[in-house]
């Protein structure tokens, strides 16, 4: 009886092995979104930030502490989006020009992988481990924290200036002798 | 003598069956102590620190937005023994010892770098051509709101999950450089330009 119990569990194993022993191939996906668009950007802030995590435990069984320094650094560019300057904004009269351009904003965020590094990881107690997952989370939050904070940093100041002075290199070189640039009404946080 | 031996046996299979619960027990106690719920943990409010910052002239004319799924497997090494129950897991976990899933979303931008170089211009009376450097690849943007991770079982080192997500980037690049956007690139660079160019003028773009 325990010799056929054992080769009833040997053939199950056999045939599990032979289906799961090929490796899963991953399906490649053929998604991608191509777009045209128009953004001049003339500011880059490298921002660094110290994600900082205090995982204190509701339950009174689960003793012990999970803290977490995570470092991180986010390249941030600001401009303008040029697509959104119409006809109308751009006024000639002689060799003067006026033109009016939208408002400065944040046209790229980018965290590099290779910046993100774990600086402190204490587990104490019965807690778990902070998974990839959790890692992830926690980034997803630092990552808005960087974008709610930034303009506290001056980088759209820095961005209009900039803008400013590219675009009137730009049509002095065309000819004009005086160029107005203008922003359309400011938001609050600049 | 043979009702002993059955007695003993019997003995034996309950005395296995109570050593099978008190261990269960124990693990699921243990599991349960240790185990983190979905945890609504809020990072605490740390301050920025501005590294660094550039004065550029980039203007960006195309936009290539992809998902790539990225993958790393362990299985389990040697052959399956059967008679040790510690090895059953394998059947289980179909002989993958771990693995981590990312699902990463991604954009690559193209167009003019400018901020090295300078628009030349010629002017005559009916025309205007400009002297553009041949756009390039200016960003390629991955960032964790854009990251999911899939499938994790086992743990992953930091190193494994960066390296995952820095060989996604390259694979969204390459996919980004296998569709050829330069003449898109060039395309909307002209639409940009001709905007700009606040008159008739014909326009003629001419790249190095």
């Amino acid at each position: 009886m325990i010799v056929k119990i054992q080769i009833l569990l040997l053939l199950g194993a056999i045939l599990n092995l032979i289906s799961c022993s090929n490796k899963e191939e991953l399906p490649t996906p053929d998604v991608h979104e191509i777009r045209k668009i128009g953004v001049l950007s003339t500011t880059e802030y490298t921002i660094g930030k110290i994600i900082k995590l205090d995982d204190k435990a509701e339950e009174w069984y689960k003793y012990g502490d999970r803290k977490i320094l995570i470092h991180c650094r986010a390249k941030i560019k600001a401009g303008i989006d040029l697509d959104k300057i119409e006809k109308e904004d751009i006024v000639v009269e002689g060799d003067q020009i006026e033109i009016t351009l939208p408002e400065v904003e944040i046209v790229s965020f980018e965290m590099d992988p290779k910046h993100v590094r774990t600086e402190v990881e204490n587990i104490t107690g019965f807690r778990d481990r902070f998974t990839q997952e959790e890692k992830n989370k926690i980034l997803k939050q630092g990552e808005k924290a960087i974008l709610k904070d930034i303009e506290k940093t001056g980088i759209y100041k820095d961005a209009q200036k900039n803008t400013a002075a590219f675009l009137e290199d730009f049509f002095k070189e065309q000819g004009y002798k005086e160029v107005i640039i203008n922003y359309v009404q400011q938001s609050d946080k600049k | 003598m043979y009702s002993n031996r059955i007695k003993n046996r019997i003995r034996l299979a309950k005395n296995l069956l109570v050593l099978s619960a008190m261990v269960a027990l124990v693990v699921i106690i243990w599991r349960t102590c240790s185990k983190e719920e979905e945890s609504n943990f809020q990072i605490d409010d740390t301050p920025l620190h501005v590294e660094s910052i550039r004065t550029i002239a980039e203007i960006s004319t195309v936009s290539y937005k992809d998902q790539v799924v990225v993958d790393t497997v362990e299985y389990f090494k040697g052959d399956l023994n059967l008679y040790d129950p510690l090895e059953w897991e394998r059947i289980y976990k179909r002989n993958i010892k771990r693995r981590l899933t990312l699902i990463i979303e991604g954009e690559v931008r193209y167009g003019l770098d400018l901020t090295k170089s300078i628009i030349k211009q010629k002017q005559s009376n009916d025309t205007v051509f400009l002297y553009l450097p041949e756009p390039v690849v200016l960003d390629v943007m991955v960032s964790p709101s854009k990251t999911e991770i899939f499938q994790e079982t086992g743990t992953w080192s930091d190193i494994a999950r960066v390296k995952l997500e820095l060989k996604a980037k390259k694979l969204i690049q390459q996919n980004a450089e296998e569709v050829h956007l330069n003449e898109k690139a060039k395309k909307n660079l002209y639409s940009v330009f001709r905007k700009l160019i606040a008159d008739d003028r014909k326009l003629i773009i001419h790249y190095e």
